[in-house]
């Protein structure tokens, strides 16, 4: 039980760990803080030597246990002190930009006459910023020919192999695979940049075998239309707004899985995913197949395309029981004796 | 020879020949297997860069399940790029995509040319690609985009395809798209596709974005006409009127370095009425990179006929730098009650990265859906990445 004075003590100690897990502080270890070093006159050359010479290949030029002996020549450990002071997350990400990108510090550096936080803009306040973002480089740099000319390689080794997540430009955000459709429709030039045909094909192909999220079931916070338990809630989203599955799947897709999971005509039946009463019967109120047609005819095509159309043209057709189900206002420029499907209505002797 | 098995082997053959300053191939190999179906899966991928102007790719995959063994080619396909970016060509097994018309999986061969006065002209031709490398005769499409960038700020395109399924017209489309970003934090994003065979919009979508510090604030729209989508052969086709729209604003807030926060309202209109479409989501990073974070979602769809509510919630836990444990729950709740009151979900899974390029992730779910009672399942995963040949 607690005290009520040990109430407001606990609350603190809450909103303190919060504050750490938010990212207000970061907890987890006591990472080296640029400001504190460049403040107090420390060039950055001194930490990092060799930076000023380094081209396009090379070692990163991180500082060594000697750089820090330098000013601190009692360490409280004799080991590595990047171990505990670097930030292995920011060395991975200098490691995969000196991988990825063509740059050379030493054919920069005389230009900036040696003044890195031109480029390293974020250094002196967050070291969570130390690699330039790519909208520092159009500072000086004017890469229209390039960019006209889908030509990035003169920076960039081989986006399609990097899959690099652009943060400065054309940002992937939440929400993006739901808007990227509209996006890529006048940019899909420049979305082949670093998409190969397979990372549209593995959603847009006519034959994909598992969607991506069924796949990457162990990252629950993937970006994706399909998460959870999308199966069970497929019908309902595909009413809600029936022609966006076909943006993806054919409907040859729905009737492979219905037929595996026998709720199809086709292969072995073991039900059907039609409600049992009132779905075709003799009266307008018993007839709840129409107005479903209506509202997802992707999901009856799905399951009645081909051979299956007989069933409904066998009521619907001209003069039959079913009538017109043609709504007020219907056109077409298909030839109604000669094309499918007006044929199989109006073909007539 | 099957003419679409034979493409894909060509591109292959071509990729595999034209290798003088070629990298070194990236192969993805993955084995995934699950109890549901059951099924079993091996997929393969594979892409090289050959010089600096050609690229070529792969992805196939092997799959068995209750239907028996399906083997077929998503992606096999050679690409070669003008040095100066004049313009590219690609053939083989694609995902052919011009603007506002919706992508469209084929074998055959696409062309682009840039202009210097920022035109793009693209032009595709092949044959609707047809599962397990099953071919029909008489079934071909044709292409064409032609785009116009104006002043890095506007782009605008217009599109068309044609094609035919069977010998027959199944699909006549003319497309527009633009595109609009007069300053870096707002964009504006629109395509509109008219259906020529039946004269009507088939597909209309517009997106636009507005970034104002921590906020975003994100407005899209869309209005789709399935009967129209659905190729013109088919007997569905001739309903006329199953028209979707939908408006919605999706409000994000990075409320905190780790803590993301969105609020998705929106209302869908269907020929069953209208209704609203509602969203909550907040998700805490636990970690500076983002391997470990928790996650809840509030859902509601009001559309009569298709109305449900929902919480999922998710959480991903890295237990050691190559080990991570990931759980996740969905509670659904649908209005009708023909087919069950509710329905959970959920998933645990074990995932790790025993050694480089290695990654093997092992899950349980459980449900209780509208097909069965209740049932728990296995899933498994297996990829292998790295560099050969």
């Amino acid at each position: 039980m607690l005290t009520r004075k040990a109430w407001p003590l606990s609350v603190l100690l809450g909103l303190a760990a919060c504050a750490g897990i938010l990212g207000l502080e970061d907890l987890r270890h006591a990472s080296f803080s640029h400001r504190a070093h460049t403040t107090l006159g420390i060039t950055c050359i001194g930490c990092h030597p060799g930076i000023e010479e380094a081209g396009d290949q090379g070692p990163l030029h991180l500082p060594t246990n000697e750089s820090c002996l330098l000013c601190h020549p009692a360490p409280h450990d004799p080991g590595d002190c990047r171990g505990c002071h670097g930030d292995p997350g920011t060395e991975a990400r200098l490691a995969a930009a000196r991988h990825h990108l063509s740059f050379s510090h030493a054919q920069h550096l005389p230009e900036l006459s040696g003044n890195c936080a031109k480029c390293h803009l974020g250094v002196a306040e967050d070291d969570e910023k130390l690699l330039p973002k790519m909208a520092n480089c159009f500072r000086c740099h004017n890469h229209e020919d390039q960019f006209a000319g889908r030509n990035c390689d003169t920076c960039h080794q081989d986006l399609v192999a990097d899959a690099l997540e652009p943060s400065s430009h054309v940002a992937h955000n939440e929400g993006f695979v739901r808007s990227h459709g509209a996006q890529a429709a006048s940019a899909t030039d420049l979305c082949r940049q670093c998409h190969s045909e397979a990372s549209c094909a593995k959603c847009h192909g006519v034959s994909v075998p598992v969607l991506p999220a069924r796949l990457a079931f162990d990252a629950p916070a993937g970006p994706n239309f399909h998460r959870a338990a999308f199966r069970s809630r497929h019908t309902l989203e595909a009413r809600a707004d029936s022609g966006l599955c076909l943006t993806c799947h054919s409907t040859q897709s729905c009737a492979n899985c219905h037929e595996t999971q026998g709720l199809s005509a086709a292969g072995t039946p073991r039900g059907s995913p039609h409600p049992a009463r009132g779905w075709v019967g003799p009266s307008p109120s018993e007839n709840a197949h129409g107005p479903a047609a209506r509202m997802d005819p992707v999901a009856c095509a799905s399951c009645h395309q081909g051979a299956g159309e007989a069933l409904c043209v066998g009521c619907h057709k001209v003069g039959g029981v079913g009538g017109n189900i043609h709504p007020p206002g219907f056109k077409s420029h298909l030839r109604l004796r000669q094309d499918q499907p007006c044929r199989a209505c109006h073909g007539g002797p | 020879m099957n003419p679409a098995l034979g493409m894909v082997l060509a591109a292959l053959v071509v990729g595999a020949s034209v290798r003088a300053e070629a990298e070194p191939y990236r192969l993805r190999a993955s084995t995934f297997a699950e109890s549901r179906a059951p099924a079993g899966l091996f997929a393969f991928e594979t892409d090289t860069r050959l010089s600096p102007w050609a690229r070529a790719e792969a992805l196939l995959w092997l799959g068995g399940g209750e239907l028996g063994t399906e083997l077929d080619a998503l992606v096999a396909a050679i690409a070669v790029s003008h040095p100066k970016g004049w313009g590219d060509a690609k053939l083989g097994r694609l995902i052919l995509t011009t603007g506002a018309l919706r992508p469209v999986h084929a074998d055959g061969a696409q062309f682009i040319a840039r202009l210097p006065t920022r035109t793009s002209i693209e032009v595709y031709a092949g044959s609707p690609v047809k599962p397990n490398f099953e071919v029909r005769s008489f079934d071909w499409l044709l292409g064409a985009r032609v785009g116009q960038n104006i002043a890095d700020v506007l782009v605008l395109g217009v599109a068309h395809l044609y094609q035919h399924t069977a010998g027959l017209r199944s699909d006549h489309e003319l497309g527009v798209d633009l595109s609009f970003t007069p300053i870096e934090s707002i964009s504006l994003a629109a395509r509109g596709a008219y259906d020529l065979i039946s004269s009507g919009p088939s597909e209309v979508v517009g997106t636009a974005s507005v970034r104002a510090g921590a906020f975003r604030f994100d407005a899209r729209g869309s209005y789709r006409n399935a009967t129209r989508i659905l190729p013109a052969t088919s007997l569905f086709s001739v309903l006329g009127n199953a028209e979707a729209t939908v408006g919605a604003l999706r409000v994000f807030w990075r409320a905190a370095p780790r803590l993301d926060l969105y609020a998705d309202g929106g209302v869908r209109h269907t020929t069953e009425g209208s209704g609203e479409d509602l969203t909550f989501h907040a998700m805490l990073r636990t970690d500076r990179d983002g391997a470990g974070y928790l996650g809840a979602e509030l859902r509601r769809v009001g559309v009569p006929g298709a109305s449900w509510s929902g919480v999922r919630a998710f959480a991903r836990v890295p237990l050691h730098p190559l080990i991570a444990l990931s759980a996740e729950g969905e509670l659904v709740r649908p209005d009708t009650d023909d087919r069950g009151d509710l329905w959970p979900w959920a998933l645990v899974a074990l995932s790790t990265q025993p050694a480089k390029g290695l990654d093997v992730a092992l899950g349980v779910e459980a449900r209780s859906s509208p097909e069965v009672n209740h049932a728990v399942d296995g899933i498994l995963r297996f990829t292998y990445s790295g560099e050969g040949f």
